[in-house]
């Protein structure tokens, strides 16, 4: 079980390096892997774009949707709190229902923003076309598990088994990696300086690659950094930067 | 100072995410089917 939650993790973290491209009208290509890599664990291209692009653009600062600052320097609140991302694909699978009604019933899609896509900006979601872009894609996934919901009721074992509780299992993988590859704590500026400060390479090992950072997603300093960068080439990116020595003459007040 | 070379910085191309999701597919397909924990041993047709 934990061998395939590794790798729907590797789907997520697949899906994640579409998000990055440039936007453009989705391609066959891109809805193909939608197909293989979004919707099967639970989110879309565009919902992810949405709440992942502003961590990016608002790391550390008090909107980046993925900043939890009652974490801080403790190990056990980090570990209390990665047991909330047990519930992080039921969560997302219910935004796809969520998003489904928003996209018809404007007054649904505050909500469907605020709490299913972390906007933390406290604007009118309403008139977003982005925020209406998401709900609208959201009806292919629900689509998507309603077919999963007959499989589910033809095999309950097997598909409890083999990819329910893994699907569980590889959000909460997703959501201890979140927390491991960023420092908790808020910071106060947008800056290359702050990327150094608050975000980690982390398990680079191949016990990594199998489960918690699939595809080098482990090397998140670098990711920060070049965020349009192939996840590929991060390694290759990472061994430039340390031959230069540019880290150290950064990290140095 | 010297910058990243510009051919490492460049977004993915779709067509090899592709094949690393057919990839991960496989890979899942691969432990139900050869792994001791193939569903044939547990949920026998």
């Amino acid at each position: 079980m934990i061998l395939i939650a590794g790798r729907l993790h590797a789907l997520g973290v697949v899906l994640h390096d579409v998000v990055h491209m440039p936007p453009a009208q989705k391609s066959p290509t891109i809805r193909l892997i939608e197909l293989l890599a979004g919707y099967p664990i639970g989110t879309t291209v565009e919902a992810m774009r949405y709440h992942h692009l502003r961590h990016h653009c608002d790391l550390g600062l008090h909107n980046d949707p993925y900043l939890k600052t009652c974490v801080g320097e403790s190990r056990l609140r980090f570990w209390i709190m990665t047991l909330r991302y047990f519930l992080l694909v039921p969560l997302w699978v219910l935004r796809g229902v969520i998003g489904a009604v928003a996209a018809y019933l404007p007054g649904l899609r505050g909500v469907y923003g605020r709490i299913f896509l972390q906007d933390l900006s406290g604007e009118d979601l309403t008139p977003s076309r982005e925020l209406l872009a998401c709900a609208c894609e959201d009806r292919w996934q629900t689509l998507f598990y309603v077919c999963v919901g007959f499989a589910v009721a033809l095999r309950p074992a097997w598909m409890t088994a083999y990819y329910l509780l893994p699907l569980v299992v590889a959000g909460y993988l997703a959501g201890v990696r979140l927390l491991f590859e960023h420092v908790q704590k808020p910071s106060t500026e947008r800056s290359r300086r702050a990327i150094l400060h608050f975000t980690r390479n982390h398990h680079l090992g191949w016990m990594g690659k199998l489960l918690l950072t699939p595809h080098n997603v482990g090397y998140h300093l670098i990711h920060h950094l070049h965020p349009q960068a192939s996840l590929g080439n991060l390694p290759k990116i990472q061994e430039w930067y340390e031959r230069s020595g540019t880290f150290q003459s950064e990290m140095t007040p | 100072m010297q910058s990243v070379p510009q051919e490492w910085v460049q977004p993915a191309n779709v067509c090899n995410l592709l094949l690393v999701a057919v990839l991960d597919w496989a890979a899942i397909a691969g432990v139900l089917v050869l792994t001791p924990f193939a569903p044939r041993y547990f949920y026998p047709a």
